[in-house]
């Protein structure tokens, strides 16, 4: 079965730190141990391979939240629902 | 940068990285280590009528290859690394320099955006697996892989007398693990003894910082 978009998203955030669904709302950079420098460099490789883009420095540092990151994923064609 | 002869490395340094490259001369040849910045290498070499014949890397991340690309155009210099590493640096995931610009940002305390490009290199001329020995203009390597930082990880031992640690042992900082290529477990299992059993008191140089004595309390003190 094809994962949606949002399942994806929901997935890279878990599988890379550690955390279930319903810890992911709110959750916002430097806000856990797991996502400091570090844990935001993997992610964000986790996002370029899963959504085959390639983004954007001033992205990557703007990529503050787990809602946040769904804006700026929009302006990669990626529409996160 | 240190004075020139057979035994003492030159340093140089990468200003926007902070990478050492170790140049080492012999007979009006030199072994570089870790090229970190072509022009910077360039210029020490022709300064000195200078001829590269041996490149050897001590793990794959872009900081300590960068110049890489450019020297073995110029210079056709065989390249020496771990397999581990030859295959890592022709990957822009594992040689760290996709997502470099993030960490240079990071790392400045988020003072500095600098654009860094993207690279790979072409493999190693020659790899090695395990512990491997060769002589260089009469001086003796051991290069030694030690996994954690990155799996293509080595130290590079010559004459018994100076280590060239690579991202191990640097003044100041712990293990990174979480890199590229970094391997927590693989440290735990296999690089921490690997560090632990390197000989001391030894003259060593890191990938960053300045050289220091490696003692039994410097390796304590770096969780061994």
């Amino acid at each position: 079965m094809t994962m949606t978009n949002l399942e994806k998203y929901e997935k890279m955030f878990m599988d890379t730190f550690k955390l279930t669904k319903d810890q992911l709302p709110g959750l916002k950079y430097r806000g856990i141990k797991q996502w400091d420098s570090m844990g935001h460099m993997t992610l964000m490789e986790e996002m370029e391979d899963t959504f085959d883009i390639t983004m954007e420095t001033p992205d990557i540092l703007a990529f503050s939240s787990f809602e946040k990151g769904m804006d700026i994923l929009k302006k990669y064609g990626v529409t996160i629902a | 940068m240190a004075a020139a002869d057979s035994c003492q490395p030159i340093c140089l340094t990468d200003e926007l990285t902070g990478s050492n490259c170790y140049i080492l001369s012999a007979d009006n040849c030199v072994l570089i280590i870790d090229p970190n910045n072509f022009s910077v290498i360039q210029h020490l070499l022709a300064a000195h009528h200078w001829q590269p014949d041996l490149i050897f890397l001590t793990h794959e991340h872009c900081d300590h290859i960068a110049g890489l690309n450019e020297l073995r155009q110029v210079y056709e210099t065989p390249v020496l690394a771990s397999r581990a590493c030859s295959d890592g640096m022709g990957n822009v995931t594992s040689n760290m320099s996709r997502i470099m610009e993030t960490y240079l940002y990071f790392k400045s305390g988020g003072t500095t955006l600098i654009h860094y490009p993207r690279f790979t290199c072409s493999p190693a001329d020659c790899v090695f697996d395990g512990p491997y020995e060769f002589t260089w203009h009469d001086h003796v390597f051991q290069a030694i892989p030690v996994p954690g930082h990155t799996v293509g990880s080595v130290c590079l031992i010559m004459d018994r007398k100076q280590l060239f640690s690579g991202d191990y042992f640097v003044p100041g900082e712990e293990v990174i693990t979480r890199l590229p290529g970094g391997d927590s477990q693989a440290y735990e299992k296999t690089g921490k003894k690997v560090l632990q059993s390197l000989p001391v008191p030894i003259h060593t140089y890191p990938g960053h910082y300045a050289d220091f004595i490696l003692t039994e309390e410097v390796k304590r003190n770096y969780g061994l």
